[in-house]
């Protein structure tokens, strides 16, 4: 049991070390709401500004809807626009109005009429500014229908003097890009990747800078027994921060900030049905696993890292890009819908992590794809493990001349 | 106590043991000298276990240091270099406890043990305190104590004067002849040719990976007609006296 024996000291020397402790733990539990206190604040923001100023070309014949768009000052009519389909989606304008050229005649003629409405929700504002438009709309409609029941009596017909279809403009790839489905795993591999690290770094490369670990091993302590202990203490480092920011993301759920911010459909409800409730029992496990293993896994490959360093500061050069490993995954996967993931994304390292996160969140359980998400991740720990031992029994690494 | 038969060691392409072989009888004290880079830390991390031998056979207590690495590791005590090899965030005790655990000490021996050392280097009012706060000769203290503790027959020491004010390294003099008093085995390696002087029945002066002189010191001094070991080693290794 002499890991066991390095375990507890480790963990007594990390516990009484701040510095470990503030990156671990607190750092995340404070940064994730502050995160979404800021988003959150930017987005009611962005919703009081969607509101106000709303560039639109307007392509109207009679003037008459022109003129009713433009008396209400949110609007700025941008002229001399051709082709509003394309200014839309350019991004020149945020909507775009058509209106059919015989307008005037049909609604004298009492004839129902159509004005399309072109937006582009991948702009955020869009649907804000779309509300506004459409409420000024609503108005000429009552107002034209007012007009018709006082000139006519009540004609069934004429209740409804203009249609309004709407064509939404945006690929379907950006409509999947949801948000909830990209941040929990990130803060995941995050807080994973980052968690374990001043552990790595103190443990290895910091006890080989500081003389400790040739004493360490000139005791019958078993370079194996010395390094599975790293490991352990380091990957639970990592669980802990993943645990801690998790929790600290579900608490953030349920505050005010978080509520605006899936109501203004920044949540990405436009990929399908969110499913809020994927932190079952079963998924939870899963999760739990899947986290282990990956805590693992960064603990592995840290370790290696910190045993081919020469001291603290050459530890954390080497490991920063770390994080960056941790990142690039959540999106490559950013345009992939749930239902378009391919084998591959099952497989390969940390992709394979937001893959199984992004089925979990929309609702499928997929036991084929976590089976292969957790062998996949298994053989990352070998592999990451393997080169460990291999470099902790490396004689020119391990100790200093 | 201590068996060198023909050892070798090269890292990468370098050699820096070539084929040395010396022996160390119980009760024995042997001084390790050379210059910068000489191997010293080298053999000693080879008779710790730490490295593995390139060539040769390597032996110390009786047990062979690469295939019974644990027995070795039971038999000796280990004092490496500048450092202290002390935890900073850990007190003095469990610095030293956690030592004593590892070598599977029961609690009450344990205890003892670490009440006389403690005494001996009168640390035992700074036994609860934290190392990271004592004074180099005070770590070094405690670092000594750590390596004493399982009561070992073979004391391996690098250089442990260094770094240290005139009383600590005094202190760690009066240890070394204690631990002599003791009938204990002790090498060490130094730079400070008089307290080798002082303190050693033997020399081993290694030079380019060669042993060039190992023997008594009375000996040596008779055949170059010198009490002084500092001219005595620079005329060895070829150096301008
Ligand atoms: N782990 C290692 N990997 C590669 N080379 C090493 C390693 N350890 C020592 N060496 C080389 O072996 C040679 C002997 O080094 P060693 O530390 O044993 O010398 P030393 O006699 O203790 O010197 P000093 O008096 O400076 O302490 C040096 O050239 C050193 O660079
Ligand atoms: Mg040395």
């Amino acid at each position: 049991m002499q890991w066991w024996i390095i375990v507890k000291k480790e963990f007594i020397d990390l516990f009484r070390d701040r510095k470990t402790w503030m990156t671990t733990v607190l750092i995340p539990v404070l940064l994730v709401p502050l995160l979404f206190f800021i988003i959150g604040n930017a987005i009611t923001k962005s919703s009081e500004e969607a509101s106000k100023d709303i560039p639109i070309a307007i392509e109207d014949a009679s003037g008459q809807v022109q003129n009713w768009i433009g008396s209400n000052s949110a609007f700025q009519i941008k002229s001399g626009i051709t082709g509003i389909e394309k200014a839309v989606k350019d991004g020149n304008v945020r909507l775009g109005v058509r209106v059919e050229p015989a307008f005037q005649e049909k609604v004298e003629k009492m004839q129902p009429v159509t004005i399309t409405l072109f937006f582009d929700p991948s702009d955020n504002r869009s649907l804000i500014s779309m509300g506004v438009l459409q409420n000024q709309l609503n108005m000429l409609n009552q107002q034209l229908l007012g007009e018709r029941l006082g000139k006519l009596g009540i004609q069934q017909q004429s209740l409804t003097p203009i249609e309004i279809k709407e064509i939404n403009l945006s690929t379907d790839e950006q409509m999947a890009g949801s948000f909830m489905s990209l941040i929990i795993p990130l803060l995941l591999l995050m807080a994973v990747a980052t968690g374990g690290m001043p552990a790595a770094i103190d443990l290895v490369a910091g006890e080989k800078e500081r003389g400790t670990l040739e004493a360490l091993l000139t005791t019958p302590a078993s370079s194996k027994a010395v390094l599975v202990a790293k490991l352990i203490v380091v990957s639970t480092m990592g669980c802990l921060s993943a645990i801690a920011s998790l929790g600290a993301f579900a608490f953030t759920m349920k505050t005010d900030a978080f509520q605006k911010f899936t109501t203004t459909g920044e949540g990405g409800n436009a990929g399908g049905p969110l499913n809020f409730d994927f932190f079952t029992g079963q998924n939870i496990f899963y999760i739990l696993l899947i986290m282990i293993l990956l805590g693992i896994m960064f603990a592995g490959v840290q370790l290696a890292l910190s045993t081919v360093a020469k001291g603290f500061k050459e530890a954390s050069t080497y490991m920063s890009p770390l994080v960056i490993v941790a990142m690039i995954p959540a999106y490559l996967l950013m345009q992939t819908g749930a239902k378009e993931l391919e084998i591959y994304h099952f497989i390969v390292p940390i992709v394979n992590v937001i893959a199984i996160f992004k089925e979990f969140i929309y609702g499928i359980f997929n036991l084929g794809h976590i089976g292969m998400v957790i062998g996949s991740t298994i053989v990352y720990v070998g592999i990451a493990v393997g080169i460990a031992t291999y470099l902790f029994r490396k004689e020119s690494f391990v100790f200093k001349h | 106590m201590i068996k060198v038969d023909n050892l070798e060691k090269s890292f990468k392409k370098k050699d820096v043991l070539k084929k040395i072989s010396f022996e160390v009888g119980k009760g024995e004290v042997v001084g390790l000298l050379g210059e910068n880079g000489a191997g010293k830390t080298t053999l000693l991390r080879l008779l710790s276990t730490l490295l593995t031998p390139s060539g040769g056979n390597l032996r110390v207590a009786g047990f062979d240091t690469v295939k019974q690495q644990e027995q070795v590791r039971k038999s000796i005590g280990v004092l490496f270099g500048g450092e202290t090899g002390l935890y900073q965030r850990l007190t003095a005790r469990e610095n030293i406890y956690y030592f004593g655990r590892l070598y599977k000490m029961p609690a009450d021996q344990m205890e003892a043990r670490l009440m006389e050392l403690a005494r001996y280097f009168s640390f035992e009012s700074f036994l609860d305190r934290k190392v990271g706060e004592f004074s180099r000769g005070m770590l070094q203290k405690v670092a000594i104590a750590r390596s004493l503790l399982h009561n070992p027959e073979v004391i391996l020491l690098d250089e442990p004067t260094t770094g240290l004010d005139v009383t600590s390294a005094h202190g760690v003099r009066k240890l070394i002849f204690d631990l002599k008093e003791q009938g204990k085995t002790v090498i060490f390696s130094s730079h400070i040719m008089e307290e080798v002087e002082r303190l050693c029945d033997r020399v081993v002066m290694l030079h380019n990976g060669v042993i060039l002189y190992d023997g008594g010191l009375q000996n040596l001094f008779e055949k170059e007609g010198t009490n002084d070991l500092e001219r005595i080693f620079m005329s060895r290794i070829g150096g301008v006296v």
